[in-house]
């Protein structure tokens, strides 16, 4: 991947949901989709990937998550250190840390949300978030 | 990163746009990357039996803008800050005496 390449945006954040849902539910794959067909990234906070690995339902489903947080469009995002605060606000509003840190990286970025736990993230309009069905 | 002349022929129309760019290489180098990239993702869906459409993605594409239409630089910013400001004043507490 060229440096110009990492420059691209991340546009959409995939929470644990969205993560676990992913290769069979057309409403990952399409959201995905638009955003590698507009030359932007997609982004997983390495947290998230750790969970969705631990979850996923067998060895077929971890390979594709694999595959997936190996595309050239796939963004692994890290949490840092410093912004410890951060994380603990979120965690506690959230109630899980995968999703304080998704939260984070979609606020870094200035990304959306995909997610199927859209409850999970406060009220209606509190964050950027794109509702997908469970 | 090393590179290769290759000679291609294409359409008038194709022609032209690449006699307007100032780096024709470049311009075409980023197309196939693009290019290259939704396919490996289609793969990626194809090999699980999901077909992606183009209705579909144009779907998600708007759902997608009208979130970002409702959250502009400094919406991310002010939430950023409040978040910060807030932690700030909590850190603040923990280091006072006891009353």
């Amino acid at each position: 991947m060229s440096a110009e390449d990492e420059q691209r945006p991340v546009a959409l954040v995939l929470d644990r949901s969205a993560l676990l849902a992913y290769p069979y539910s057309i409403h990952v794959g399409e959201p995905v989709g638009e955003v590698i067909t507009d030359g932007q990234r997609f982004g997983v906070t390495a947290v998230t990937a750790a969970e969705a690995l631990e979850l996923a339902s067998d060895a077929k489903h971890r390979k594709h998550l694999y595959r997936l947080l190996s595309h050239d469009s796939c963004a692994r995002l890290p949490t840092r250190g410093e912004s410890w605060q951060e994380l603990s606000y979120w965690r506690g509003l959230t109630g899980r840390v995968d999703l304080a840190a998704t939260v984070m990286a979609a606020l870094e970025h200035r990304a959306s949300i995909l997610t199927s736990e859209g409850n999970r993230y406060g009220p209606e309009g509190h964050l950027p978030v794109i509702h997908m069905p469970a | 990163m090393t590179k290769r002349r290759v000679t291609v022929s294409v359409p008038e129309d194709v022609a032209e746009t690449l006699e307007q760019q100032p780096n024709a290489s470049a311009y075409v180098a980023q197309a196939v990357r693009d290019r290259r990239r939704m396919d490996e993702f289609c793969a990626l869906t194809a090999d699980a039996g999901v077909q992606l459409t183009e209705q579909g993605m144009a779907e998600a594409r708007a759902r997608r803008l009208q979130v970002q239409a409702q959250w502009p630089r400094e919406r991310y910013e002010a939430v950023r800050d409040r978040v910060r400001q807030h932690m700030q004043d909590e850190a603040d507490d923990a280091g006072r005496p006891a009353a």
